[in-house]
């Protein structure tokens, strides 16, 4: 490797069709991102979680005036896809045909693995087999015959190890090799019944102009398999699609009566019988039968004594952590943000009027700054997101908490993306994709911004000290936090019971053995996570900064009417003037009964932009200039002007209602279409309005908090 | 909105519905090859469906479904669906057999009778005693429980037949559900019941008949459970864990 360019790379470029493409597949958690990063230098975050990949990433190597482009793909366990991921996954060989296929395998998972293997080789594409992990295999005591296995499927055998990089040269020598003299594989043959449905088929297959389904064999089994996917693609092409329909019809039903099962579940059991027999031949294992590390640590934290007492304490380290312990990084990234502006309002003689300092100052500083004091509370949660990942702990909380997961119609691993949505909404519900069924996709995707998110503490932090007396502010935030809690719990049983109604999907999770997750792979992955942060920050956070300026900027009111005030009060008349004051004020009927005025709702208007705008946002209608949540006179301001009940609901509000611009436009990236987002848009805001309104209006009629 | 359509209305719709389908578009020759009619034929059709809102059409333009005629259209198909499959499955008609009869009693069949076979068809799938009896409160049932207070499920049911019959020539006395193991038993895969709509990923996952399989441990909560199969670690619910019928080791 010597030159090494990393990022997408578009498909208009020119040289790509020169470009050999190598794909990288696998089962989850068997190393392939790994893998991809020796091969490449590139990145990639790394996880021990099943099912981290959830995009495409493509690299290219250099190598000697050669060109290659190697593409790592989301795990899967088979070639037919029951998650999102797979299907991106399976997509991606059969569309793009890439030139080769690195299959990786866990060696120490040697059957489980081949299930895949034994699918790829019936596609007739080159494939390379690499046996990851193997130094954790041999001190398992497991031995395999490398020469054995290449040639009972006559296809090259390299070993590594992933994570200390070794094999990796010799990885990529056979995959050049492979590729200027390509082998094919030899396909798994099945029982003769089987044989003779997939050769009528085939017989049927090689009519049709099948440049849309890879390998006629391929394509035949995967009808037997009543493959929804496939079906849909040859029935399409084909041109006689009702005789190969009847046709696929009469195959399945002969072998259904032969098998006395579904021929799918038929040929699952013929591929691991075929793969048992290769493991005879080829690996031997050391009989004594190791209790592994990964075991004696299990038997511990998944124990019923200790088990829910060390996820409890797991989770308090992890929000110490990122609420806590980064609290001096915040003070110190808001006292540079303070400085920056005060340096750049040097560069203004005292008192101007200028437009172009306003803009920085007031509208980009303010916007951005408030999102970007954030970051170390971001990285510090996605750190330790990382490290539960990374080392496998993460599937084991799916593990611990799908039975209660379960009640609330969800998921177990619905868990890791709400858990992430306390730092951001956005990359948890990104973390969605892993989830298999759709319904409860939706449903987490829906819910998660009831998670209140880092975003949403400046408001807290504004509130919480300005109307609550110090023994106070603790149970207040809690109440905030527990009432999202219970609300997503809420709003998730009812989309579970009402539109999104349908059976639980299965609960069917690989526990990987515990790994020493290593600092390396976790700095990338907290880079990654922050970097999307920061991104966001700097793009939609930045424009949306500069509209919102210009909607409290202008129009600016006639000079006469300001004169005679003083400067606090021509900041709150131009206010008053401008678009946000005119929202808020044509706002403030409609918001009245939740006791909030217009200057509350010009801020609401702000917090769909980044929630945290709110504090901004508020300080400029009362005329504070630059305002932060630490700031005491916008707390003295607003203690006299509302009394605790309204705090609350402001609170409540924010945390309940619309979710940002950035987390609208992720729902409707990741659901696929308008409509979910724009649900979830308008249904929490009608929720926030409702329980906002029975809180301030029960807590009037009893008289607490006015 | 209940349209009231004469068969080859109904068919004409059908037609036009698995056109669009396989093929984008319907186009008024495509229809009179499929109905084996003139395209004059097809016009006046279409003019008459154009009427009652249930297709866009205009002449000498491609055919397109209004959302009420699609709706029909999906009905008349799940008809067609269920009677073929109520004949091929339960009465064991000859193939070339279940589509004509399908096709011509489609049109006739309506939505109560339908639903009732439909559960008559899974109840059958499900219940290897012929003892059937309809009951307002349980649905279909076999007669061996008159008593609807002594009503255990059909799964229930058909589990404990399982463990007393046999089962491709091996004796099945042994067998229990896999959630039944406690922590560290063991035991072989006999059968995975296809109830399950899990049971294709679990098998593909390694939990095929003959593998050996352990109960490591069960959540701290009751549920789910760890297993190993083939070496590694695997998490399922009781729920799952119930169509995995194993023998004691």
């Amino acid at each position: 490797m010597e030159t090494l360019s990393k990022d997408k790379i578009s498909l208009k470029n020119k040289s790509y069709q020169a470009t050999k493409v190598v794909a990288l597949t696998g089962n989850p958690n068997s190393g392939k991102t790994t893998i991809f990063n020796n091969l490449t230098g590139s990145r990639q975050h790394v996880a021990n979680y099943p099912g981290v990949t959830v995009e495409i990433k493509e690299s290219r190597v250099r190598n000697g005036g050669r060109d290659l482009k190697i593409v790592d793909l989301p795990g899967c366990y088979s070639l037919t896809p029951y998650s999102k991921e797979e299907l991106i996954a399976r997509n991606f060989i059969i569309d793009r045909k890439p030139d080769l296929v690195v299959d990786i395998i866990d060696l120490s998972n040697l059957e489980r693995n081949l299930y895949l293997t034994v699918q790829l080789l019936e596609l007739g594409i080159p494939i390379v087999l690499v046996l990851n992990q193997s130094d954790l295999a041999k001190r398992a005591g497991l031995r395999c015959d490398l020469a054995k296995l290449s040639r009972l499927l006559n296809v090259p055998v390299v070993e590594t190890v992933g994570n200390r990089n070794i094999g990796t040269s010799q990885l990529l020598d056979t995959i050049w090799s492979e590729l200027s003299n390509p082998r094919t594989p030899r396909p798994v043959i099945y029982e003769n019944d089987f044989e003779e449905g997939i050769r009528q088929l085939c017989g049927d297959l090689k009519n049709s102009r099948d440049s849309d389904y890879p390998d006629k064999r391929w394509t035949a089994i995967k009808l037997i398999e009543n493959d929804v996917d496939i079906k849909k693609r040859v029935w399409r092409m084909h041109p006689d699609a009702d005789a190969l329909s009847v046709l696929v019809d009469s195959v399945r039903r002969r072998l259904t009566s032969i098998y006395d099962t579904d021929p799918e579940l038929a040929i699952a059991d013929q591929r691991y019988g075929v793969i048992a027999g290769i493991c005879r031949e080829c690996t031997s294992a050391d009989p004594r039968r190791r209790r592994s590390a990964s075991d004696a640590i299990d038997s511990v934290a998944l124990s019923k004594t200790f088990g829910l007492p060390l996820f409890l304490l797991t989770m308090y380290v992890v929000f110490h952590l990122t609420f806590t312990t980064a609290q001096p990084a915040m003070d110190f990234m808001e006292y540079c943000f303070v400085f920056l502006s005060s340096v750049l309002e040097g560069l203004w003689p005292e008192g101007s009027q200028s437009l172009l300092k306003s803009l920085l100052v007031d509208g980009i500083i303010a916007g951005v700054g408030s999102v970007v004091i954030f970051l170390p509370n971001i990285l510090l949660l996605f750190l330790a997101i990382a490290v539960l990942e990374d080392s496998g702990y993460m599937a084991r909380i799916a593990f611990l908490m799908d039975r209660i997961m379960n009640k609330i119609g969800l998921h177990g691993k619905s868990f890791i993306p709400m858990l992430t949505g306390f730092g951001c909404s956005i990359p948890g519900i990104m973390a969605t994709r892993t989830l298999e069924h759709e319904h409860d996709r939706l449903t987490t995707m829906l819910v998660l911004p009831l998670i209140s998110c880092g975003a949403r503490l400046p408001i807290y932090a504004l509130i919480i000290p300005a109307f609550f007396s110090a023994p106070w502010q603790a149970p207040v935030l809690w109440i905030i936090y527990i009432t999202g809690i219970a609300l997503s719990i809420v709003c998730a049983r009812l989309l579970r019971s009402t539109i999104l109604k349908g059976n639980q999907a299965p609960f069917v999770l690989e526990l990987p053995p515990y790994r020493m997750p290593t600092v390396k792979g976790i700095f990338i992955h907290m880079w990654q996570k922050g970097w999307m942060y920061l991104r966001k920050a700097g793009t939609i956070i930045l424009g949306i900064s500069i509209v919102l300026w210009a909607m409290s900027t202008f129009p600016k009111p006639p000079e006469e009417s300001l004169h005679g005030l003083t400067q606090e009060q021509v900041t709150e008349a131009e206010m008053a003037y401008s678009v946000a004051g005119r929202i808020g004020k044509a706002m403030e009927p409609l918001i009245k009964p939740l006791s909030f005025d217009w200057k509350i709702g010009t801020a609401l208007v702000g917090a769909l932009a980044a929630k945290e705008v709110f504090v901004a946002q508020l300080g400029i209608v009362y005329s504070m200039g630059e305002a932060d949540e630490e700031s005491e006179s916008l707390r003295d301001t607003l203690r006299r002007n509302y009394n605790p009940l309204t705090g609350f609901c402001i609170m409540l509000f924010c945390l309940i209602s619309a979710p940002c611009i950035a987390t609208f436009a992720v729902t409707k990236k990741e659901s696929g279409s308008w409509k979910w987002a724009f649900f979830q848009f308008i249904g929490l805001t009608v929720i926030a309005y409702i329980v906002t309104f029975a809180v301030y209006q029960t807590g009037r009629a009893f008289g607490i908090g006015v | 909105m209940d349209h009231v359509l004469s068969p080859i209305m109904e068919d004409y719709i059908e037609t036009i519905f698995e056109l669009l389908r396989r093929e984008q578009v319907a186009r008024v020759s495509d229809i009179a090859t499929r109905m084996k009619v003139t395209m004059a034929t097809v016009t006046s059709a279409l003019r008459k469906l154009s009427a009652k809102k249930l297709i866009n059409y205009s002449p000498y333009s491609t055919v397109s479904l209004t959302p009420a005629g699609k709706n029909l259209a999906e009905k008349i198909v799940r008809r067609h669906e269920v009677l073929a499959d109520f004949f091929q499955n339960v009465l064991s008609l000859p193939p070339s057999k279940v589509a004509e009869n399908a096709c011509r009693m489609e049109h006739q069949i309506d939505d109560l009778l339908l639903e009732r076979l439909v559960e008559y068809i899974e109840f059958v799938k499900l219940c290897p005693n012929m003892n059937i009896k309809w009951n307002e409160k349980n649905g279909f049932r076999c007669g061996q429980d008159e008593n609807p207070k002594k009503f255990i499920s059909c799964e229930d049911c058909s589990k404990s037949l399982a463990r007393n019959t046999t089962h491709g020539g091996q004796q099945m006395n042994d067998s229990i559900g896999l959630h039944e193991l406690k922590a560290g038993g063991r035991g072989r895969i006999i059968a995975v019941s296809l109830k399950n709509p899990g049971a294709k990923r679990m098998m593909e996952m390694g939990i095929v008949r003959g593998s050996l399989v352990e109960v490591e441990r069960i959540a701290p909560l009751g549920d789910p459970i760890d297993i190993k199969v083939k070496g590694y670690h695997l998490s399922l619910r009781k729920e799952e864990a119930k169509n995995i019928f194993i023998e004691i080791m």
